[in-house]
């Protein structure tokens, strides 16, 4: 990113925050106490920072997830039901599994996992190719059908008839991943992320395949004439955002909570597409970015427990966020062009 | 108009400097000017589709603002664009109304009164077209027929023609020209953009030539002779451009037999059973009308057309059905019409364009790593040769004019050693210079063992390039042609609207020896 | 039943005509539920709780406008932080000011009317089928036909569609593309805002995310009318029986419920699938 963008970004950033900042002066009793508790409240101790960190991770691999589908101009909009389907698939293979020792486990049911969820997203993208079904509309549809299958299965037939809540029964103790900074949730997992996301930003910026889904992201039209393969690269780049995503739930459990827990990954595939468009569909940017939409939830939540104010902040300020960053892409049309229309996809050509 | 400025924001190019224009009423005023001159500019700013950024319109002498296409029309001022802007889904007497359509009183559309008021104007202009037609299955003149109906229904006393006759042939040019004559008997003024001399020294009164976003000369078109114009639209008088080529039976590199390829629903066919050869040492050209296949023949020929049956081979190696990755492996180049949405990205840098098609080749890259140095080098050492100027080779493509954008393109497609290059409308939106050394390296690829096919609806340019010249009729390839002395324009016209024997037929090849040819100007 | 996805249906019908993706619908409704319900509940006047959610929607369409138009920003974008925004904005209000997080009953909500058609309610199975409904859904039918004389009989209409075929061409004929797509966009509002109230008032009710990807499901049949009203008229219909179906396997099958909620969005997506998609040239083949 040039100096331009980050200035852009810290303008994003600063709004948010003060937007959050009115909202707390708003609705609070206590507006000293609470400001502190949310603004202050993560970093004050080991633990709140630790799950800061924690609840970021996944947020990184679904960032990437998304950074890989815009990149090729698809929209992949099922990031939700591909973390939801990946992680249970995750949880229901450690129980099968259970005898494995963990360093064969891990490569085994992260490959399959991975692969799942890919496969899920694929589907969008095939339908797209087979019978140019709009790939926005089936990867939502194809999320929504697979949260509500999980779901059904979570609530009945896997369900922990002890726990106090709609979730399954927990695995083998031995497979979730170390602690790094007890007493806070923060997990080895933090370095699989990593892993991953440096992994995936060498594969866009120095490999044939990065550059063929960038360009087919910029000009499908040209990316065909000079022999790419659109359809190929459109499946492939769809399989990815799925795998990651998936991986992203699947950290989150064996890292986490060590079972399957309805709801546990709402908003980790919308927040996932905000990291994305903030961090420019850029892979090492979405750390930072992943760590921010961290923050300002782990604000909220610290300040509802220090103070009077009520997490819902959090999701508030996040959609702001979402506003100023189509703010942010504001100025670099501003800059650019003067007159004339509007950027306007018809639903069919655009959004793949 | 006067003392018109403008300046394009994208490429910080001037378009328009201090400008001048001086038209008189009911007079036919050519604007001429090279590509680029500015002519289009000028006008799309008379007419509301730009806005200017310094000068003044006076029209009847009073100073007018127009800063809308509305404007324009509440103050006579109508324009018929190169590239025609109707709505394909509507009808022809859809179309003429947009905009004005005629109401009752509650509100909605009348019919009738709309029906009526179509008759009307098409008896005014003696022009007829089917009015419930939609205007996707109307030929190309038919279209502009439209376009210059809609635009009288504004009640328009300037009509403003960008380069009308680019998409003309022979026939429908003479017919184009009685409407503009007619038009002048009514009264009506006509600004007639061309760089085409002959048809502007034809039927126009006065002459406007700009060059470089200057209008440097202007006069009644009786003092100027066609040397003159060019000179002072070129600043130098061209050259006679010699192509040499040995008249022979050269060996066929490109064979295309029976070929038939459906439309995109799959169900008709738009190239019936066509049958091509592009031979070694030839520059072969293919010409028709648009929408009678031409395009989706080319397409064909480059892998990115499904082929229903039938079958293309490259030197006797069988392509049908291939990928388009290895149709250029067999060394075919494609240089489409669509430059910028086709044939290249403008999003991404110049560096990302030129190496895009070779990327996973060897050089360029090692088991699927991108060599960064190795593309960098040979990408430069391109833009050395082609002489690209403008920015440094990260920068992104739209940084770049026109004339260099479609050079990246020459470059790219040249470079990678084609043994066929198929080449679609090679000089449009390019200046003389350009056009030259288009040409000039068109003719040193047919000399050097290559074969060249251009699709060109411009037939000076396809009579002075061709040796062998292909017709497409509704999909079927209906005559080869040999570029002989005594083929006209006028037959070729007429066998693209599928007049003239419909057979196989070559001109009695009267040439022998080398050909010296110019390029009528 | 069908009602409110119809209603958002045809706002999206109108931005999708004039070329606009607009997938705030989702986001447009849930604000209208929740405003709409406040404000009927505070005034004990149903006219001011519909009034009070098609302005918030139409508030929240101008903003997008806004943002696409004017300031260029990707509206997908913009319609994904609407949906966003109204999700959290909707939940933080509801605790706010009712102290709950789940369902909201309003008890001294003044209630919708229903009609009953004099002579089709008398005859025996029909009668049952097409008479009775609620004032409001017989609006939304209404709707549709006002929809398609507005589009296909007015020069309005014309223009609109000509917007979204050919910008440039409809442009050069003076038609102001920018003012279209605006008003489109504010007609979204309008509409989805009446499915918002349509969504929340006659069950007295507002729940968190109560919209449940309606907002969606309405583009979706915007797509599958293929973009004329009556073909969204069928198209929300599908969906509105599917949902339909769901409730009444739920009654009288035991299956786990999510697999009921699923039901309607495997249909539409089979649907998807085995209808003609238009191609589009060049890519793909």
């Amino acid at each position: 990113m040039n100096q331009f963008n980050v200035w852009r970004t810290v303008f994003i950033v600063g709004a948010a925050l003060g937007f959050g900042l009115c909202v707390i002066l708003l609705t609070s009793q206590e507006p000293g106490v609470a400001v502190h508790a949310f603004f202050v409240g993560p970093f004050s101790n080991t633990y709140f920072f630790g799950n800061l960190l924690a609840s970021a991770i996944p947020l990184v691999l679904t960032g990437v997830a998304a950074c890989v589908s815009f990149s090729a101009s698809v929209f992949n909009l099922g990031l939700e039901g591909q973390v939801y389907l990946g992680s249970f698939l995750g949880v229901f293979l450690a129980w099968r599994f259970e005898t494995f020792p963990p360093i064969v486990l891990y490569p085994f049911v992260f490959s399959i996992v991975f692969c799942c969820s890919g496969l899920l997203a694929a589907l969008s993208g095939y339908l797209k190719i087979k019978r140019n079904v709009n790939t926005l509309i089936s990867s939502l549809l194809i999320s929504y059908i697979a949260i509500y299958l999980v779901d059904a299965l979570i609530e009945t037939v896997f369900i922990d008839p002890n726990a106090g809540m709609a979730a399954t029964p927990y695995f083998s103790d031995r497979f979730l991943f170390a602690k790094l900074l007890p007493p806070s949730d923060l997990h080895a997992g933090l370095f699989l992320a990593l892993i991953f996301t440096f992994s995936l930003y060498l594969v866009m910026k120095k490999s044939v395949f990065g550059f063929e889904i960038a360009l087919t992201g910029k000009n499908p039209t040209f990316a065909r004439y000079t022999g790419i393969s659109v359809s190929k690269i459109l499946m492939l780049s769809m399989f990815l955002s799925g795998g990651f995503a998936g991986m992203a739930g699947m950290i989150d459990i064996f890292g986490i909570h060590g079972r399957m827990i309805r709801g546990f990954s709402n908003g980790y595939g919308w927040n996932g597409i905000a990291v994305a468009l903030i961090a420019r569909n850029q892979p090492l940017w979405a750390i930072p970015s992943a760590l921010f939409f961290a923050y300002l939830e782990n604000a909220a939540n610290v300040g509802a427990l220090l103070s009077d104010i009520t997490p819902e902040i959090a999701r508030t300020i996040q959609a702001t966020i979402f506003f100023t960053v189509t703010a942010e892409t504001l100025f670099s049309f501003v800059r650019k062009k003067k007159g004339g229309e509007a950027w306007t996809p018809s639903s069919t050509a655009s959004s793949r | 108009m006067k003392d018109i400025g403008k300046v394009f924001e994208s490429n910080r190019t001037v378009a328009l400097d201090h400008t001048n224009l001086r038209v008189a009423k009911g007079s036919i005023h050519a604007l001429v000017g090279e590509n680029g001159a500015g002519k289009s500019t000028l006008m799309k700013i008379l007419c509301g589709l730009e806005r200017k950024n310094a000068g003044e319109i006076f029209i009847g002498g009073v100073h007018k603002d127009i800063k809308s296409v509305k404007d324009a029309y509440d103050n006579g001022i109508g324009m018929v664009n190169q590239q025609f802007r109707l709505i394909e889904d509507y009808t022809v007497a859809e179309n003429i109304l947009l905009g004005v359509e005629k109401i009752n009183r509650w509100g909605f559309i009348n019919q009738r009164e709309s029906l009526r008021r179509v008759q009307a104007l098409m008896g005014t202009s003696c022009l007829s077209l089917p009015s419930e037609t939609i205007v996707s299955e109307l030929t190309m003149g038919q279209r502009q027929l439209v376009e210059i109906l809609r635009i009288s229904n504004r009640s328009v006393d300037i009509f403003v023609l960008d380069e009308p006759t680019s998409v003309l042939i022979p026939q429908e040019i003479q017919r184009l020209f009685l409407i503009i004559r007619e038009l002048k008997t009514q009264g009506k003024t006509i600004v007639f953009i061309s760089h085409r001399l002959e048809e502007v020294f034809e039927i126009c009164d006065r002459i406007t030539i700009l060059r470089n976003g200057r209008d440097i000369a202007e006069g009644p078109i009786s003092g100027f002779d066609k040397k003159q114009v060019s000179f002072l639209m070129i600043g130098e008088y061209p050259g006679a451009l010699n192509t040499k080529r040995p008249a022979k039976d050269h060996p066929v590199l490109l064979k295309v037999e029976n070929l038939s390829v459906r439309d995109v629903h799959g169900k008709t066919e738009v190239v019936r059973s066509a049958n091509l050869a592009v031979r070694q040492n030839e520059i072969t050209a293919l010409v028709g009308v648009s929408n009678n296949g031409k395009q989706e023949l080319v397409e064909a020929l480059v892998g990115l057309r499904r082929v229903a049956s039938g079958n293309i081979c490259l030197r006797d190696r069988e392509l049908t059905g291939k990928t388009v990755r290895d149709f250029r492996k067999a060394g075919i180049a494609y240089i489409p019409e669509d430059r910028t949405g086709v044939g290249a990205s403008i999003s991404s840098s110049i560096l990302d364009n030129i190496i895009a098609t070779k990327l996973y080749e060897i050089p360029y890259s090692k088991r699927g790593w991108i060599n960064r140095k190795v593309a960098r080098k040979n990408a430069e050492s391109l833009v050395r040769e082609y002489r690209i100027k403008g920015s440094a080779i990260q920068a992104s493509l739209d940084t770049l004019s026109g004339g260099n954008v479609q050079k990246v393109i020459l470059a790219r497609e040249i470079s990678s050693d084609p043994s066929v290059l198929i080449v679609c409308e090679p000089t449009w939106g390019l200046d003389h210079r350009s056009s030259d050394y288009i040409y000039k390296r068109l003719a040193e690829l047919a000399g050097s063992g290559k074969a060249v096919l251009i699709v060109s609806s411009y037939l000076d340019e396809v009579m002075f390039l061709a040796d062998r010249i292909f017709v497409i009729y509704k999909g079927e390839i209906i005559a080869e042609l040999e570029n002989a002395a005594t083929l006209t324009k006028t037959t070729i016209g007429e066998l693209m609207l599928g007049l003239g024997a419909p057979l196989s037929y070559v001109c009695p090849s009267d040439r022998q020896g080398e050909t010296n040819r110019e390029l009528p100007r | 039943m069908m009602t409110p996805i119809l209603f958002a249906a045809l706002g999206g019908l109108f931005t999708h005509l004039s070329g606009l993706l607009n997938i705030g619908l989702e986001g447009m409704m849930l604000l209208s539920a929740f405003f709409s319900i406040y404000a009927a509940d505070l005034t004990h006047n149903l006219l001011i709780g519909f009034l009070a959610g098609i302005g918030i929607s139409v508030l929240l369409a101008l903003l997008m406008g806004v943002l696409s138009l004017n300031l260029r920003a990707n509206i997908f974008v913009v319609g994904l932080g609407v949906n966003l925004f109204a999700n959290g904005f909707t939940v933080m209000l509801a605790s706010l000011f009712f102290d709950s997080k789940g369902t909201i009953f309003f008890q001294n909500l003044p209630r919708l009317a229903y009609l009953e058609i004099p002579f089709i309610h008398q005859i025996p199975y029909l009668g049952s089928v097409l008479s009775g409904y609620r004032l409001l859904d017989y609006l939304a039918i209404g709707a549709v036909f006002l929809c398609a004389f507005i589009l296909y009989k007015t020069p309005y209409g014309y223009h609109l569609r000509a917007v979204g075929k050919d910008s440039k061409a409809a442009q050069n004929a003076g038609i102001s593309v920018y003012r279209h797509r605006m008003r489109a966009l504010v007609l979204s509002g309008v509409f989805s805002g009446l499915g918002g109230c349509a969504l929340s008032l006659p069950l007295q009710t507002f729940v968190g995310g109560m919209t449940n990807g309606r907002g969606w499901i309405a583009l979706v049949a915007v797509i599958l009318g293929r973009g004329n009203p009556i073909g969204v008229f069928y198209a929300s219909l599908i969906f509105g029986s599917a949902s339909a179906l769901a409730n009444w396997l739920q009654a009288s099958v035991s299956m786990s419920p999510k697999l009921l909620m699923a039901l309607p969005f495997l249909i539409t997506l089979l649907f998807l699938v085995v209808k003609k998609n238009k191609l589009e040239e060049g890519v793909g083949r």
